[in-house]
């Protein structure tokens, strides 16, 4: 395993955009919690976070067990579950949900979404994180830390990037470098789009990094859009972290996102990032 | 996984080709489908008051999914919810809990809520409930030693350690001090808490105070 100090990961320079066309962000940092112990203390750590996150959201979590049967899938005989994802939310000024911190059993994440005139900075959730990441760690008696995974979420749509927005479609291939060169001829691309790799970054620490292009429905967007996840993690079943290595660790993970924010990003899009 | 709040979009392609993909996209079954599916719910310590006292279940519960109404039901305990409040069950199951132990503290439960409350109490692990929710007795004892850590001696002759993580109340004494405080006892008489510590002052001081008047002999 390799080891980053925090000084060293932090030191990361980058370009900050004015406009970025990240919607959310997320860090989540995984470990082992005891179950009595957790289910003991999920009350108490509502308590906690009640001051500063006092939006309690609790969110029921289905799992149905299949099974194939000849081709025929059906239910199995063990039960369906529901879990409950425990999720604290804290309004921004405009009376928006911005913030959120989600429990369970064996993972915390902060989540940052994006407000219409401010979208926000890493900076900031990884200041939040390192405030209750230990806070997390002490409450739980987490022993010991897994790993991190940082998520974000871009949108390139008619709102974000009007200049890659056609009427019926966006034109990902203008945005984004792994559709500017498809090796086969063609007239331009269409929805739907849905594509995901996921790259190993690191062998030693590991981390991957997961890349996901995928079109948005009419549901989900008033005006064709698409939606571009960075997902880089670094958790590992045999990874014994400390706090202060883990806040490392989501430096580091950061600096794959950002990596892959300026190289798939094309030129064009990342000038109208700034533009705006 | 991913633990983003934003929804992934869903796939938006159909596939066309004839090749199967793992589930068939629809399933027919002539055989009527059952009206009640069991649901286990992946929680069984709740907490009415913010950790301080715990229900402890000894199984997870299990919910009855009835789809003719999509409500869901807790059959033992008589609890009714839609399935889209399931949410709220923590808080239903701490509400019906300490209504029927406060009903039964008070000999206040009716044939049919006693029956009830046997079903509750067959699932429960009252024990340690009681004792968590037990008022803390007074005790008087002396302050033996405080390192390597704390330890006590009852004025009944009993003598006992003080966890650390309890013991921050007895800081303020001194070996030999007597004193008084609220005690709370767990499993095997662990103490669990101690609170609102009163110093007495020295065991000498204390004994000639409390011996002053005492007839010297008989």
């Amino acid at each position: 395993m390799k080891n980053v100090r925090v000084d060293e990961a932090a030191s990361l320079d980058r370009h900050v955009y004015r406009s970025p066309p990240v919607v959310e962000r997320a860090i989540s940092v995984a470990g082992e919690i005891d179950a009595v112990r957790y289910e003991t203390r999920i009350e108490q750590w509502r308590e906690i976070v009640s001051a500063e996150f006092p939006e309690y959201d609790p969110v029921p979590q289905w799992t149905l067990n299949l099974k194939q049967e000849n081709g025929v899938p059906l239910f199995d005989s063990s039960p369906p579950e529901v879990h409950i994802l425990h999720r604290y939310w804290r309004k921004s000024r405009g009376g928006k949900r911005a913030w959120c911190i989600q429990i369970r059993p064996n993972l915390i994440s902060v989540n940052l979404l994006r407000e219409p005139h401010d979208s926000h900075r890493f900076e900031e959730i990884a200041a939040v994180l390192a405030e209750w990441l230990p806070r997390w760690q002490q409450h739980f008696e987490v022993v010991p830390i897994r790993g991190v995974t940082i998520e974000y979420v871009n949108v390139i749509s008619h709102e974000t990037t009007p200049q890659f927005a056609t009427p019926r479609a966006v034109d990902i291939s203008k945005a984004f470098a792994l559709f500017s060169s498809v090796p086969i001829p063609n007239y331009g691309l269409k929805p739907p789009y849905n594509c995901e790799i996921t790259l190993i970054c690191d062998k030693d620490m590991p981390c991957d990094l997961n890349i996901h292009v995928a079109g948005l429905t009419k549901e989900e967007s008033k005006h064709p859009a698409v939606q571009i996840r960075f997902r880089a993690s670094t958790a590992a079943a045999s990874k014994k972290l400390t706090v202060t290595s883990a806040i490392a660790e989501v430096f580091f993970a950061h600096s794959k996102i950002i990596d892959a924010f300026e190289r798939l990003f094309t030129s064009d899009a990342r000038q109208s990032f700034d533009a705006r | 996984m991913s633990y983003a709040a934003t929804e992934p979009p869903p796939s938006a392609t159909v596939p066309q080709a004839l090749t199967p993909t793992f589930w068939p996209s629809s399933v027919r079954s002539r055989a009527e489908p059952k009206k009640q599916f069991p649901i286990i719910f992946k929680q069984r310590i709740f907490s009415p008051d913010g950790g301080k006292t715990t229900i402890e279940l000894r199984d997870y519960p299990v919910l009855l999914l009835d789809t003719a109404d999509f409500s869901v039901t807790l059959p033992d305990w008589g609890l009714k919810l839609q399935y889209g409040e399931v949410a709220d069950l923590p808080r239903q199951i701490c509400r019906k809990f300490l209504l029927y132990w406060g009903k039964a503290e008070r000999r206040a439960l009716d044939d049919a809520d006693a029956d009830v409350w046997l079903k509750i109490l067959d699932t429960v692990n009252f024990t340690e409930f009681s004792m968590q929710r037990a008022a803390p007795r007074v005790y008087e004892g002396e302050l033996i030693r405080k390192t390597p850590f704390y330890f006590v001696e009852w004025s009944d002759g009993e003598r006992a350690r003080i966890p650390d993580a309890v013991g921050r109340s007895v800081a303020l004494l001194e070996p030999g001090d007597m004193f008084t405080a609220e005690v709370k006892l767990g499993h095997e008489d662990e103490i669990t808490s101690v609170e609102n510590v009163v110093p007495l002052g020295e065991r000498s001081s204390v004994l000639a105070r409390a011996l002053d008047g005492w007839p010297e002999s008989v």
